[in-house]
């Protein structure tokens, strides 16, 4: 079978897409295992897979674009969010695990270099711990918070409180240049019919296994955790957290001009952003 | 191949599997069978096993909180077990099993390889535990029977003559102790809800040939659960195993080894 997934798997280039930061446009759409799930591909190159976190699922933004100047890029909208409607049998995030390795069954990958931000960071976590083998290298982006377990030396060095407003919250003092990036809020609830005894939307959570941090260990390709100056959705010691168990090394990227990054770095400084990416890729080789 | 009324006593191995200390038994050649046990049994070699053993590599595992294997706080749901046994066989190096599970043990084989459907080359679940019985079935409750009188509902009325499987060397305490570790075991992963939903529709995900195959008569587990996983995997209705001299019941892994062992060779001879 993975033979197969290789044999299909032969390098193509997908063409630039135009930027699309509040998903205008409308999303290409594949079958898996039943769930006609929304994604983007772009570039050419190593598979690189990126999953969004909650906002901007259905959005092509100058990150992803950026990313696909060095890889064949495939942006899925995880079930719930963006275009693609969310199974009302869903529990919890480890469902979205299994859905992520049909999707690169579907696409007919073996092995792609994973990348996850925010909620998207916890999700490609889970994967990368259940399926090991299927990463070429992973990279983790303003994770949300490991549930449960804090690494004991963390404990107690939280940063300060959080702004009120949601779009500060997000780009720290600059967040008046990204207007365009501001959204109403991408929460996953986009449920499609309930379908059987099984189906309650109202019984599913995001929060992933308790046993993740432990699952993590499992994962020896390449990996680092890339975190901003000051992330006020998912403070310190989250990211030196994730860095802990994942034994990967922390990346900070700065702002530039005397700016702080925030949550949405990646949007921030792109280019810094998608050059850790390129490297650790070239650390798989 | 079996010695008549005594166990064989196969030294059990240990394997670190993400920090936790994992007590498995393994012994024969060939292709390699990982076993999933069920209730009662743990930390032994059952006669099943040997007979296993005379065409497979047999791979036994006690489960977290079964035998010697602790059970640690990342355990909670079939998802860290399916990881915990996907870690056991890379810790063992062990590619691509034939999976064999019963009653609780079962359930887990099935959730393993609706995770994991490349990791495994056929799949036998025996008396197994685990989908939603349909509406009119009573579902039996498995932790109101204490130790006696779930042996007596699973072995039947000729129980006593499997005394030297079921019966450890333990004195009374332990086996109490041992019996109560091995329901929490399950519990934790199992308590409520007492099937599976996830695998209504994860089952599909299975490519292997598979088989069902339940008692004459089961006191712990209504005919539909095990009509429901034959479906789900899209696979033949199970197979009644037939007693030599009485009805078999839940453990019939435990009073027809033999027959069992031969349909789990003839499956994995079907296996690509």
């Amino acid at each position: 079978m993975r033979d197969e997934r290789k044999a299909a798997s032969t390098m193509s280039t997908f063409p630039a897409i135009p930027l699309d930061p509040q998903g205008e446009t409308e999303p290409d759409y594949i079958d898996v295992n039943g769930v006609k799930t929304a994604y983007r591909r772009s570039g050419s190159g190593e598979p690189l897979v990126f999953i969004h976190g909650m906002g901007l699922a259905n959005s092509w933004l100058s990150s992803e674009a950026k990313l696909a100047e060095h890889f064949d890029v495939i942006a899925p909208q995880l079930p719930g969010f963006g275009k693609t409607a969310r199974p009302a049998w869903y529990r919890t995030l480890d469902d979205f695990v299994v859905h992520l390795a049909d999707v690169l069954n579907a696409f007919g990958l073996d092995k792609v270099h994973l990348v996850g931000h925010s909620l998207g960071g916890i999700t490609v976590g889970a994967f990368a711990a259940t399926y090991p083998e299927r990463i070429a290298s992973l990279t983790v982006v303003a994770p949300l918070p490991l549930p449960v377990v804090i690494a004991p030396e963390l404990v107690g060095t939280h940063d300060g409180p959080a702004p009120a407003n949601l779009m500060e919250m997000l780009f720290n003092e600059t967040w008046e240049q990204y207007p365009h990036l501001e959204t109403a809020g991408d929460l996953g609830l986009f449920i499609s019919e309930a379908d059987d005894d099984f189906s309650d939307p109202e019984k599913f959570s995001l929060e992933p296994s308790a046993g993740l941090y432990r699952r993590l260990d499992r994962i020896t390709a390449p990996r680092q955790v890339i975190v901003p100056d000051h992330d006020y959705v998912a403070p310190e010691p989250t990211g030196t957290d994730w860095a802990h168990w994942l034994k990967a090394p922390l990346v900070k990227i700065s702002g530039t001009g005397g700016a702080t990054t925030g949550h949405m770095l990646t949007e921030q400084e792109p280019d810094a952003y998608v050059a850790a990416i390129v490297a650790l890729a070239e650390q798989a080789k | 191949m079996t010695t008549q009324n005594t166990l064989i006593d196969v030294a059990p191995g240990h394997v670190d599997v993400i920090g936790l200390d994992t007590v498995y038994r393994r012994r024969g050649e060939g292709d390699p069978v990982l076993f999933f046990e069920g209730q009662g049994y743990s930390g032994r070699w059952i006669p099943f096993y040997e007979e296993l053993a005379a065409t497979f590599d047999v791979i036994v595992p006690d489960h977290p909180s079964f035998g010697e294997t602790e059970l640690v706080d990342p355990i909670n749901d079939f998802n860290d077990l399916s990881v915990h046994y996907a870690a056991f066989l890379d810790a063992l190096g062990v590619g691509p099993v034939h999976a064999v599970g019963q009653g609780f043990g079962a359930w887990v084989a099935g959730e393993f390889a609706a995770i994991y459907p490349e990791r495994v080359r056929s799949l036998t679940l025996i008396s197994p535990t685990g989908t939603l019985p349909d509406e009119d079935e009573k579902m039996v409750d498995p932790y109101r029977l204490d130790r006696e009188h779930w042996l007596d509902a699973a072995l039947g009325p000729d129980r006593d003559q499997y005394n030297f499987v079921i019966d450890s060397d333990e004195d009374g305490v332990n086996r109490v102790l041992t019996d109560y570790k091995e329901r929490i075991g399950i519990a934790r992963v199992a308590w409520n809800p007492r099937y599976s939903l996830r695998m209504e529709h994860r089952l599909a995900r299975v490519t292997a040939p598979s088989q069902v195959l339940i008692p004459e008569e089961d006191k712990l587990i209504t005919p539909s659960v095990a009509r429901r996983y034959s479906e789900l995997l899209s696979t033949a209705a199970p197979v009644t195993i037939v007693g030599a001299s009485a009805p078999t019941q839940h453990l019939l892994v435990i009073q027809e080894p033999a027959q069992i062992a031969q349909k789990v060779v003839e499956l994995a001879s079907q296996a690509s």
